[in-house]
This record gives structure tokens, C-alpha cells and sequence, in this order.
């Protein structure tokens, strides 16, 4: 009876010793799953415009449109400072339209490159300076 | 009375209108200059050029014969009218241009060709000078070939460049 007890003592501090080693096998690390690839969102027809509010791509040149002729600003409607501002843009656009210096100066330019077009047809050039003697 | 003839002989001699003369050539083409006159020879883009002075040059004058081939498609042409109406426009890149009208000729040898005298401006000297430019296209359109007078102030005959005028050919003497 003595010795049936030591032995289940024995057996039992045998399988106590053995739970508080701890020997764990490794695991192998987890993998987190790859997330589902998601689908490009995009609708299934193209953005277009509602009926009746499309817009009309402007010529980048003209003017906006301003309505309405009433929508217009007369002339006589403004004042003495802003009649002044409107009366130097027009004096600005004449003068953008030419004065006898420019036309001069455009149709000596004009000539000058008739010049050496036929000079150089007939394959010579700088005339003014070929043969002169000082 | 013997020192008036040498003098006159001096002046005679020693002007443009000398009648010594001595053949040159340009490439293909070979004409008479005054043996007095000192040649140079420069490239003007590609074209062979070559320029006469007197060494006593009182009237700044020159003579320059130039061969063109870049102008092939005029010269095969053959039209005297587009000839005349190039060389006359031509002119317009000069100061102060005061024109003659362009005349048509044909030289001792056969060339054809268009001719302008023109008074303008130097950009370079400041001073007016005058000139005769000739146009002449060589027999077979190939090339032409321009001869331009220029003078201060000119020989009233131009008898060099009549001269060159009157002997230019193709091939060698």
C-alpha cells in the first residue's frame, strides 16, 4: 500500500514537472488572407450631359455672350470716370490699327524679303555688300 | 610739249581703261581682265567668287564674276522674262535703290542673260555707289553666272566689265 502510494505520487509530480516545462512546437506564423481585390468603380455608361443641359465648347476668340441687348451697358449710361477708361481703350485700339511708320516700316520689310527671295533664286546674296569698295 | 605726251601717256596707262589685258578663269568659264586690276578670291556660301580692284583705285571700283550652280532651276528654266523680273527684284534689299529698268543680252559667246544698273547706298561705307549686275545663263543651263560692276564713281563705258562681256566663254584660253 506504501509503495502504491509513493509510486502515484512519483506519477503525479512526473506529469506536474512535465506540464511546467512548457515545450511548445512552433507555429507556423499566420497569414493574414489578401484582401478581395476590389473592382475599379466605374459607372456602366458614360457621363453625358442631361438633355437640354449640354454646353457649347466656346470659340477661345469671342467675346462671351452677354444676352440680352438690354443687358448691355450704354455708352451714355456711364460715368465721367468710366466714359475717360472707355474713351482710352478706343484711343489704344486706333492705334493698333497702323500709323504711316509701321505701313513704312512693313512695306520696306516686305520688300526686303521679296529681295532675297529672288536672290535667292538666282543664288547670290548680300548684294549691298558684295563689290564695295570703301 | 614732250612732257605733255608723257603725262598723257601716264593717265592713259594708268587708268581703268587700259587695254592691257590678261585671261582669267572661274571654275569653267574664262574672260579677259585688265592685267593692272588685283584679283581675290573668297567664298560667298558656297559659291566661288572672285573679285578685281585696280591698285590705283581713285574711283573705289570693282569687278565680281560669280558662278552660281544653286540656281539650276532658273537657269534650265530658260525664260528671259523670269530672269529679268528675279534680277530686277532682286535689287530691293539695297538703300536708297534708284533703278534702271532690266534689259535683256546676249553675249559674244552665246550666254543669255538680263542686265540692271542701279545706284544705292552702302550700309558699310555710308557712301553711294553705283553698279551694273549682269545675270547670264551658261549655254546648257547648268549655272549662272553674275558679273557686277560697282564703283563710287564708275567708268561712264564700264569698259571692264563690257570686256569681260565680250570674252566670256566656257572651257579654258
Amino acid at each position: 500500500m506504501r509503495t502504491a502510494t509513493l509510486a502515484a505520487v512519483l506519477g503525479c509530480s512526473f506529469l506536474i514537472a512535465a506540464a511546467a516545462s512548457g515545450e511548445v512546437k512552433p507555429q507556423p506564423p499566420s497569414i493574414a488572407p489578401a484582401p478581395a481585390v476590389l473592382p475599379e468603380p466605374t459607372l456602366e455608361t458614360p457621363t453625358m450631359p442631361a438633355p437640354g443641359w449640354e454646353s457649347v465648347q466656346k470659340r477661345p476668340f469671342e467675346p462671351y455672350d452677354i444676352g440680352p441687348p438690354e443687358h448691355a451697358w450704354r455708352y451714355e449710361a456711364l460715368s465721367a470716370d468710366e466714359r475717360a477708361a472707355v474713351d482710352r481703350g478706343r484711343a489704344a485700339g486706333e492705334s493698333k490699327r497702323g500709323t504711316p511708320e509701321m505701313f513704312t516700316a512693313i512695306r520696306e520689310h516686305s520688300a526686303r524679303a521679296r529681295a532675297q527671295a529672288a536672290q535667292h533664286q538666282l543664288g547670290v546674296d548680300a548684294l549691298e555688300t558684295i563689290g564695295v569698295v570703301p | 610739249m614732250k612732257r605733255l605726251v608723257l603725262l598723257a601717256a601716264c593717265v592713259l596707262g594708268c587708268g581703268s581703261g587700259s587695254d592691257e589685258r590678261e585671261t582669267a578663269t572661274l571654275d569653267t568659264l574664262t574672260f579677259e581682265i585688265p592685267a593692272q586690276w588685283k584679283r581675290t578670291d573668297y567664298q560667298q556660301r558656297g559659291l566661288n567668287t572672285a573679285q578685281w580692284s585696280p591698285a590705283e583705285n581713285d574711283r573705289s571700283e570693282s569687278l565680281v564674276v560669280m558662278r552660281s550652280q544653286l540656281a539650276e532651276p532658273v537657269a534650265k528654266s530658260g525664260k528671259r522674262a523670269l530672269l529679268q523680273d528675279l534680277l530686277a527684284r532682286a535689287q530691293g534689299s539695297l538703300v536708297g535703290l534708284k533703278a534702271r529698268p532690266v534689259s535683256s543680252l546676249t553675249s559674244t559667246h552665246g550666254f543669255d542673260g538680263a542686265r540692271v544698273e542701279v545706284e544705292f547706298r552702302s550700309p558699310k561705307t555710308k557712301q553711294n555707289y553705283r553698279r551694273i549686275h549682269v545675270v547670264l545663263v551658261e549655254p546648257g543651263g547648268t549655272s549662272l553666272v553674275h558679273v557686277l560692276y560697282t564703283a563710287k564713281k564708275p567708268d561712264p563705258n564700264a569698259s571692264v566689265l563690257e570686256s569681260v562681256l565680250r570674252s566670256i566663254r566656257q572651257g579654258e584660253g
